[in-house]
């Protein structure tokens, strides 16, 4: 019996595994379906009572005897899905309640109504946006749970199961069964007398990157380490590299994320009008405890900070770097004899002022220009707020870092 | 390598026209070129800064810029009526404007007409960094300076050689230094000029006796008579010069400062006065402004009102483009991103067209 055994691993290794379990990402071990569908099970005590609906046995009831551990495991797992459907109605009937409150149709209200419900009806100061009140499905905010792995005889779904990752391995061993696949294509290619494929059917990555770690734990429900995710990407990319790699485009796209510009993320809002018809925009900023609050309005060039011209304000030569940060957007977009900054800044030193100047100025002049400036800006690091501060200095040291003086005595 | 100047890459911000007197609207914001003699004779004992002094040397040519105040001022010493009183005009603006270069510009197209030239570079060397003091020999109370006054002389001498020469300036009446010693009336100014140069006690004596010859005869003279200060606003200012009992002497009581005064009054004829005022001597003044007013003081004010304001400003674009292109061409602008149009005109930004700033940003590139 062991020597069959083994002798049926060993050709395990050889032969396609396909025989033995199905082509696609398996589903059988994702949360959606329930322990056993066809068959009800009851338990007391010790024994487990299974009522299968076969015509044949419906008068017979089996009683089997279950080890602990395979008790605690079906327990757990009726109990996480009774859990989740009694957080799916509260959620539900909270729902009605919220739309009743809001005055909104129940049926028509979307996730964004109940998000802005929730921010009128608690409204937080917390400044972690990840701790404010939130009312979202159960299943996005209770971690996903694998149901159960295995019958009720013990024996395990999946062929993997004894690897510890079966959903992992099965991702693994497929793209290895579509790498065969695609060198067979490649060969009844060849044979055919085509030596190159179609450049324009070639797989279009840019745009996308590749799944995050985080992201694929969240897929699979398994815990990946960095070397299985390493392993993961490298072979992806070979099954990419593959000339016919275009015939998987749909499994590949599986494991890629579009890359969504920054810059586009956040809306810049549209040009003002003064009276006299000349375009406008205001910014405002802050850096360490300077706040500057700026006006760019199309113009011929002029600059002035608190009143004072920009080499007035900055007197000395010494000054010369916060000059030259105030004039950085302006160069970089190269908008510097079109557009008339006013500036209005109060407290801080003249390196504080000079960045608090420069970001209202950079937020301002946003609207002034296209998409790629914005990126170019965004590139250059004018859009990000500077959040540094003074280190605090701590006891037993000098200063924030350093030490006092070592005496060897 | 020698290339013509004229031929260069960036020589369009000279021009050929090195006389003051042919320069129009056309040659604004262009380089003409001081010839050395003349460097020498009217700059060799100051006028103009050091630091100007040490790049013109450095470039080994003096080159000026044809700029609107200048030629403003030269246009109304032309035209002036100078049978009427002396007209003063008082050249004002912000620090390191270009005030001092257009007095200079001024007293070369002076020089080059053949008039006479009264030329005080530097007043603090009159109130406040003076060299040595003595009590005056011909005004008890006053006090004489005898170092400054004979280098006075000295820089008097040089500028109106050629003056001195051609005019027949002599002593209206005699003057009495000492026992032994005097001057003949009707005795060449040049031999007082000389006397006092060479007896440098009685030097300051020289200087009044001449300012008060030169404000006697000036409507004799068949060229007027210019008076240039470079931060006259100085005279009206407090000295820091302490007497024995270590009050502070005003400046009236420096013998030369009460005579050179003399000549801001507008009581003569055939004359000018040029005179520009300086923030930086200001000493005593806790928030100064550039102007007029301000600088002068209520006695200075009163004593120039009426008077020509000309206020010199900030570069241009233009200007600016042109001394910039100056520096490219004399190679002293070495980074090659400020050679380029879009360099240059960060630079000016940068240094918000001063001229001043862009000759102290361009040292450091």
């Amino acid at each position: 019996m062991a020597a069959s055994v083994k002798c049926q691993l060993m050709f395990r290794n050889v032969f396609s595994l396909s025989q033995f379990r199905e082509l696609k990402i398996p589903t059988r071990c994702l949360v959606s379906e329930s322990l056993s569908s066809s068959a009800s099970i009851t338990q007391s005590g010790d024994k487990v009572m299974i009522q299968t609906e076969s015509s044949v046995l419906s008068e017979k009831v089996k009683v089997r005897k279950v080890s602990k551990a395979m008790r605690a495991y079906i327990e757990r797992a009726t109990e996480h899905k009774n859990f989740m459907q009694s957080e799916v109605e509260e959620f539900e009937i909270g729902r009605r309640h919220l739309a009743n409150m809001m005055g909104l149709d129940a049926d028509s209200m979307t996730q964004a109504d109940i998000d802005e419900a929730i921010v009128y009806l608690f409204p937080s100061g917390l400044f972690d946006k990840k701790a404010r009140p939130i009312m979202k499905h159960p299943e996005e905010i209770f971690p996903k749970q694998k149901a159960a792995q295995f019958g009720i005889d013990g024996r395990p779904f999946d062929c993997l199961f004894y690897t510890g990752s079966p959903n992992y391995f099965n991702i693994i061993t497929t793209m290895r069964d579509k790498m065969q696949a695609l060198n067979t294509f490649e060969d009844s290619m060849y044979k055919r007398g085509i030596v190159q494929p179609d450049p324009t059917m070639k797989l279009e990555l840019s745009g996308s990157q590749w799944i995050s770690a985080e992201q694929l734990e969240k897929t699979i429900i398994e815990v990946v380490n960095e070397h299985y995710y390493a392993r993961l990407v490298v072979l992806l990319q070979r099954l990419v590299d593959h000339p016919y790699s275009y015939k998987e485009k749909d499994f590949i796209m599986t494991f890629r994320r579009e890359l969504v510009a920054v810059a586009q993320m956040t809306d810049i809002p549209p040009l003002l009008r003064d009276d006299n018809g000349k375009a406008y925009m205001d910014g405002e900023a802050k850096r360490k405890s300077a706040i500057a609050k700026v006006r760019v309005q199309e113009g011929t060039g002029q600059i002035w900070i608190n009143g004072q011209d920009l080499i007035g304000y900055f007197n000395d030569i010494s000054h010369l770097q916060e000059r030259e940060q105030v004039l950085l957007p302006l160069t970089l977009t190269d908008k510097l004899g079109e557009l008339d900054i006013d500036a209005r800044v109060e407290s801080g030193g003249a390196s504080s002022q000079a960045g608090a100047v420069r970001l209202a100025m950079s937020r301002a002049l946003r609207s002034f220009l296209d998409a790629d400036m914005v990126e170019k800006m965004r590139l250059a690091g004018l859009l990000t707020h500077d959040p540094r501060r003074k280190e605090r200095k701590k006891p037993g040291q000098e200063g924030a870092r350093r030490k006092f003086t070592w005496k060897k005595r | 390598m020698n290339a013509d100047p004229l031929f260069t890459p960036h020589a369009v911000c000279r021009t050929v026209e090195n006389d003051p007197n042919k320069h129009t609207e056309n040659h604004l914001g262009l380089f003409f070129t001081v010839a050395e003699e003349d460097m020498k004779k009217l700059f060799g004992f100051g006028g103009l800064e050091k630091h100007l002094r040490t790049q013109m040397a450095t470039f080994t040519e003096s080159c000026i810029m044809v700029r609107p105040p200048a030629l403003e001022v030269i246009n109304y010493l032309r035209k002036a009526d100078y049978e009427k009183p002396a007209i003063r005009y008082v050249l004002y603006g912000r620090k390191g404007v270009g005030r001092t270069v257009s007095l200079a510009h001024i007293l070369y197209w002076c020089s080059l007409q053949g008039w006479l030239l009264l030329h005080v570079p530097d007043p603090t060397k009159f109130t406040v960094k003076i060299e040595e003091m003595q009590p005056s020999i011909f005004k008890p109370g006053q006090v004489d300076l005898p170092l400054t006054a004979a280098e006075w002389l000295k820089r008097f001498r040089t500028q109106n050689a050629l003056f001195l020469e051609e005019n027949e300036f002599t002593a209206s009446r005699k003057y009495v230094w000492s026992k032994r010693e005097s001057s003949e009336s009707g005795s060449p100014i040049i031999s007082i000029i000389d006397y006092g140069i060479n007896r440098v006690k009685y030097a300051a004596d020289c200087v009044n006796v001449v300012i008060r010859e030169v404000k006697l005869q000036s409507q004799n003279f068949s060229k007027p008579v210019i008076v240039v200060v470079d931060g006259g606003n100085q005279f009206f200012c407090e000295t820091t010069i302490k007497r024995e009992d270590k009050t502070l002497l005003p400046p009236d009581d420096v013998s030369l400062v009460h005579n050179l005064k003399k000549l801001f009054h507008s009581d003569w004829k055939n004359g000018a006065v040029v005179v520009s005022v300086d923030e930086r001597n200001a000493y005593n003044m806790q928030k100064s402004s550039y102007l007029p007013r301000y600088l002068l003081q209520k006695e200075g004010f009163e004593l120039f009102d009426p008077f020509v304001p000309i206020l010199v400003d900030n570069y241009t674009e233009k200007e600016a483009s042109s001394c910039l292109d100056y520096y490219i061409d004399r190679m002293w602008i070495q980074n090659a991103k400020a050679r380029t149009e879009s360099g240059k005109k960060e630079l000016m930004y940068l240094t918000g067209f001063n001229p001043r700033e862009l000759q102290l940003i361009s040292n450091a590139i």
